[in-house]
């Protein structure tokens, strides 16, 4: 969360989309190419960056992984494997679903590719019906329309409602 | 990237609503909706069978699902897992010969053990021995004397091959080789049909490819082709060995590159002869691989590092089978497992050998001995027939 203010050149201020700022070390920022693409061209670690596509709880997350990516050596892989799956065990759809957009808009490519293992993780058990509602898609297909689709693969629904 | 077909109808929110998602295991507030290259990314983690199932979900996810392109993206995500969670053995088996099995690569790994699932096989006639010729991108070449597909277990479609049939064209025997043209973005089978002549069995070459769905006579080969032998495809060519028939001629690796469909010859690794009995090629990790057979059971594992360079084949391992059966048909190794361990098919089991003290152990595999051949294959959405299932044909169905 929003740590005091230092006067350090090594750190910037990211804004979330409900205007909370968070201080982040610049190599902790590092980890997403958004950010690093920013600082490599003319934009001053000074100024504040807003990310209105971002919300505080998802943000904080994001910077937590950040962190801990960041810090940690590339000969801990196991250790930060283990981290991962911690860091998603007990996570919600509504929170891995803004995490992984947060992922996606920021350029963090190993927590796209968690996030988005996690829901597939979730959901490949789940009859079509209830991911249907988990992704918020509009179903349309008639009954007739869906039943036809249903029996060109029957077999995979045995089980299934 | 983009699908052209496979968008949902929703933009996706505005942050505000977005940022008052509450952190429940509830869905009592809707989540947000996920733009196209996010839905793309997560479904192309999902096990095949999900897929078929969420094709049911909508319009443009039973389009995204069929898309040839999406196939290749799951593909290359689904070949890329090195913990082999989309890899499954393929077993073809002696008893009954029409079975041919199926079971988790990842299970076998990790547990060492694993339950076989009986595969619907398009070939079921129970007195006709079921070969398996080949496997590429999930598509399975399988094949008995009078039949021919290409068949995705993992959607269970399936393609017949036209004019196989051995006794209806006079062909005294058959054997075939299955890959992928890169070039043309097609699969390929390469069909060698032995015709009995004077001097001999001189093998017909043909190539089928699956979008013209059509046989089509190359050049021949201008080595002998042995008998039976399985083609293996690495690096856009199939590769044989030309076991010497005396002691002056020298063994060498026979290349048929698919793409320019052309012949060559590959070097071999300097491999000891004196005492050698056979050998077969395999793949390990996308490198062409030799497994040399000695007398008294004893049997060395070269790989070709770096394709086409002669000084880039290296000795694997060295490995002393204990009590050699009688009857041995033995498979190249099939892969290297996460912890080093190595799967090989040896008589009519599966064993992992561990190069690092020598050591060997039997997976379990209930419900199916004993095999004939095993393969691994991918889990994939690969269609074998490339005219049907598309977003398009919804679109004329409409």
């Amino acid at each position: 969360m929003a740590s005091s203010i230092e006067n350090n050149n090594e750190k910037l201020t990211l804004k979330s989309s409900d205007g909370e700022e968070f201080l982040v070390e610049k190599h902790v920022a590092l980890q997403s190419t958004l950010l690093q693409n920013m600082l490599d061209s003319d934009c001053s670690s000074a100024d504040v960056i807003p990310l209105p596509k971002i919300d505080a709880r998802t943000l904080a997350l994001v910077l937590g992984y950040c962190k801990k990516h960041a810090d940690a050596s590339s000969s801990k892989q196991g250790e930060l494997n283990s981290f991962d799956s911690e860091f998603l065990k007990d996570m919600d759809m509504g929170a891995l679903f803004n995490l992984v957009l947060a992922a996606n808009f920021m350029e963090i490519k190993g927590l796209l590719d968690i996030a988005a293992q996690k829901i597939a993780d979730t959901i490949k058990d789940k009859p079509h019906q209830e991911v249907r509602e988990i992704f918020h898609v509009e179903n349309d297909y008639t009954p007739e329309e869906e039943a036809a689709v249903r029996e060109e693969n029957r077999w995979a629904f045995e089980g299934f409602p | 990237m983009a699908y052209e077909s496979s968008s949902t109808s929703r933009e996706p929110k505005e942050t505000k609503q977005t940022s008052q998602i509450p952190l429940s295991t509830e869905y009592s507030q809707p989540l947000p909706s996920l733009p196209p290259e996010i839905t793309v990314e997560i479904l192309s983690r999902l096990p095949v069978k999900s897929l078929l199932r969420l094709r049911c979900v909508c319009k443009s996810w039973r389009s995204l699902i069929s898309n040839p392109k999406f196939a290749k993206t799951h593909l290359c995500r689904a070949s890329m897992n090195t913990d082999y969670t989309n890899h499954r053995l393929i077993f073809s088996r002696l008893y009954p010969r029409s079975d041919v099995k199926s079971c988790s690569l990842y299970s076998i790994s990790n547990r060492n053990s694993d339950s076989a699932v009986q595969l619907d096989c398009p070939l079921k006639d129970p007195n006709l021995q079921v070969t398996i010729w080949g496997c590429c991108d999930g598509l399975v070449c399988v094949g008995t004397e009078r039949e021919v597909f290409i068949w995705n277990p993992s959607t269970r479609k399936y393609k017949r091959l036209r004019n196989v049939e051995l006794s209806c064209h006079g062909y005294a025997d058959a054997w075939f080789g299955f890959g992928y043209d890169e070039f043309i973005d097609d699969y390929k089978v390469v069909g060698f049909f032995f015709v009995n002549r004077t001097n001999g069995f001189e093998p017909i070459v043909k190539v089928y490819t699956l979008r013209s769905d059509s046989w089509r006579r190359i050049e021949d080969c201008p080595r002998r082709v042995p008998r039976g032998t399985l083609g293996t495809f690495v690096n856009r060519a199939l590769h044989w060995i030309n076991l010497s028939a005396s002691s002056d001629s020298k063994d060498i690796i026979v290349s048929l590159d698919l793409v320019k469909e052309t012949y060559g010859e590959v070097s071999k690794p300097e491999y000891q002869d004196s005492n050698l009995k056979e050998m077969v090629l395999g793949v390990l990790n996308g490198c062409l691989c030799i497994l040399c057979q000695y007398s008294g059971a004893c049997f060395h594992v070269w790989v070709m590092k770096e394709y086409g360079i002669r000084d880039s084949w290296t000795t694997l391992f060295v490995m002393l089978y204990g009590s050699p059966p009688l009857y041995c048909p033995y498979s190249a190794p099939l892969c290297i497992l996460e912890n080093g361990e190595v799967l090989l098919n040896l008589a009519t089991h599966l064993v992992r050998y561990k190069p690092k003290n020598g050591t060997f152990s039997f997976p379990e595999i209930h419900n199916c001995s004993p095999l004939f051949s095993v393969y691994i294959y991918i889990e994939s959405l690969v269609s074998p027939d490339s005219n049907a299932d598309s977003g398009v044909q919804w679109q004329h169905q409409q």
